[in-house]
């Protein structure tokens, strides 16, 4: 029989599992995954691959498109661009791409 | 008594010209020019060019870092003494190589210099250097323009090497050696070796002679013929401050005002074949993060290269950049190199001679797993 502390630890789990797991995947969006999967492999890091658009993912796109040439002035790729810029990473510009994310290029901005 | 110290001071600057093209021997000679400006000691890669973006670096270093650097972007900044390369990064006509080496993790002077030219994962591992092989494919090999050669720009080819011996003052002793020889004996002989430097350098003898600057100038004349050398070596020795580094003045520094001026003079002499030339920066390692007991910096690994020249259609600082935080730190004390420095170089190859990346990374390093970085510095 289950004492009052191994009830507790059932408790605290199962609360622990409903709030991070399902409710991540509940959030988790498959073109936002396709993204944090590619930007894994460059040096543009989007944080953890949960398939949850954040900041990190939204900053980690927008530099490797803007180094890569192809952000127009001041676009900036948000959530609902996701899948768009899905097919893009895997289109023929995939190695282009690739190319470019393997090392960070910090423009001068001396006045 | 002879020191490491010494003797490293004692080597003194130097200059290598070398693939003069030859008449029955190069076919069409190639456009570009490479000048390599080898800083013998170990540079200090933060003390140059400092990531003030990172918080940690007021935190690991807070004394050596200049009070007043000129901010590039939010994260990184550069030492007020290289004012002729700002001027090169405002025109977009130079880039920066940031936490950046050899593969080289050993710390030692001699190991890291014989790594840096020979272009091998291992030192004394190949008796040729990088720049001659280099040379040997684009069939500019020719007359090296010194007394010695260096192992960077040997090749398989022979590189037959001239010194015209009438050079004005290029008997007279560098003051460096004449302090080598003053540090190995006492009391009167001592002194008299001391006076001796003094008037040495009271007549202006080194400066005509040694001086990296002259050696810059002379390089820039050379390169700027048509017939002239398409590869030049300039050494700039005594980086290695194991103690009283400075910050805003101090030894460090007024080596980077020699360095910048020589990017100054090379510029200016080579007129018109600035644009076709490409001059970078190498350093054996770089140096530990936090300063030592000494107010100086010990061997280190990842540092910075410059890079300035015509070929630099767009400046911008290169950089995987690591962090400075200890757990960052690789060994927990030097700044980790995330960019390999033979990438760089093959760059400027690509640049410069034409060449294709996979020859250069097949042929002139041996390892085909050398990522292309042309793109990001020359495109």
């Amino acid at each position: 029989m289950d004492t009052f502390l191994d009830k507790l630890i059932k408790l605290i789990l199962i609360v622990f599992i409903n709030t991070y797991f399902f409710a991540s995947s509940s959030n988790a969006d498959t073109s936002v995954l396709c993204l944090q999967k590619f930007l894994k492999k460059t040096v543009f890091v989007p944080g953890s691959l949960d398939g949850v658009w954040g900041d990190k993912t939204e900053n980690s796109i927008n530099s490797l498109l803007d180094q890569a040439g192809m952000l127009k002035p001041n676009q900036n790729i948000s959530a609902q661009d996701a899948k768009e810029v899905c097919n893009l990473l895997h289109s023929s510009k995939r190695d282009e791409l690739l190319e470019s994310g393997k090392f960070k290029v910090f423009r001068i901005e001396i006045d | 008594m002879l020191t490491r110290r010494h003797f490293l001071s004692g080597t003194g600057a130097g200059l290598f010209l070398s693939g003069y093209p030859v008449h029955g021997f190069t076919k069409n000679a190639i456009k570009g020019r490479i000048v390599v400006v080898l800083l013998e000691g170990g540079m200090d890669g933060l003390l140059a060019v400092p990531p003030i973006g990172d918080d940690n670096l007021f935190k690991q270093r807070r004394a050596l870092v200049a009070s007043n650097p000129l901010k590039l972007n939010p994260l990184f900044g550069i030492h007020p003494n290289f004012k002729n390369f700002s001027s090169m990064l405002l025109n977009d006509e130079a880039s920066i190589i940031h936490a950046t080496s050899f593969p080289y993790v050993g710390r030692s002077h001699f190991e890291g210099q014989n790594v840096l030219q020979g272009g091998m994962l291992a030192p004394f591992s190949i008796k040729t250097g990088w720049l001659g092989r280099a040379m040997d494919i684009a069939k500019t090999a020719g007359k090296a323009m010194s007394l010695e050669t260096p192992l960077i720009i040997r090749g398989a080819n022979d590189l037959d090497n001239f010194y015209p011996a009438r050079i004005k003052h290029s008997r007279l002793p560098s003051s460096e050696t004449l302090r080598l020889i003053q540090s190995t004996h006492l009391n009167n002989a001592a002194k008299v070796i001391g006076k001796l430097t003094k008037n040495s350098m009271k007549m202006g003898v080194v400066s005509q002679a040694r001086d990296p600057l002259s050696l810059a100038a002379e390089a820039g004349r050379a390169m700027r013929e048509k017939d002239g050398p398409r590869v030049a070596v300039v050494k700039i020795p005594q980086f290695d401050d194991h103690s009283e580094i400075g910050t805003d003045t101090g030894h460090h520094p007024e080596l980077f005002t020699l360095v910048d001026r020589t990017f100054g003079k090379l510029k200016s002499e080579l007129k018109e074949e600035w644009k076709n030339t490409i001059v970078l920066t190498m350093t054996e390692f770089g140096r530990t993060v936090k300063e030592n007991g000494s107010a100086g910096t010990d061997h280190g690994y990842g540092s910075v290269g410059l890079l300035a020249g015509g070929l630099i259609n767009r400046s911008s600082v290169v950089a995987n950049w690591p962090g400075l935080s200890n757990k960052d730190l690789y060994e927990k004390r030097d700044l980790y190199a995330t960019i390999d420095y033979r990438s760089i170089c093959a760059a400027c190859l690509e640049a410069a001679f034409g060449l294709d990346h996979d020859v250069i990374s097949e042929r002139v390093f041996l390892d085909k797993t050398i990522p292309r970085t042309y793109g990001h510095i020359f495109g």
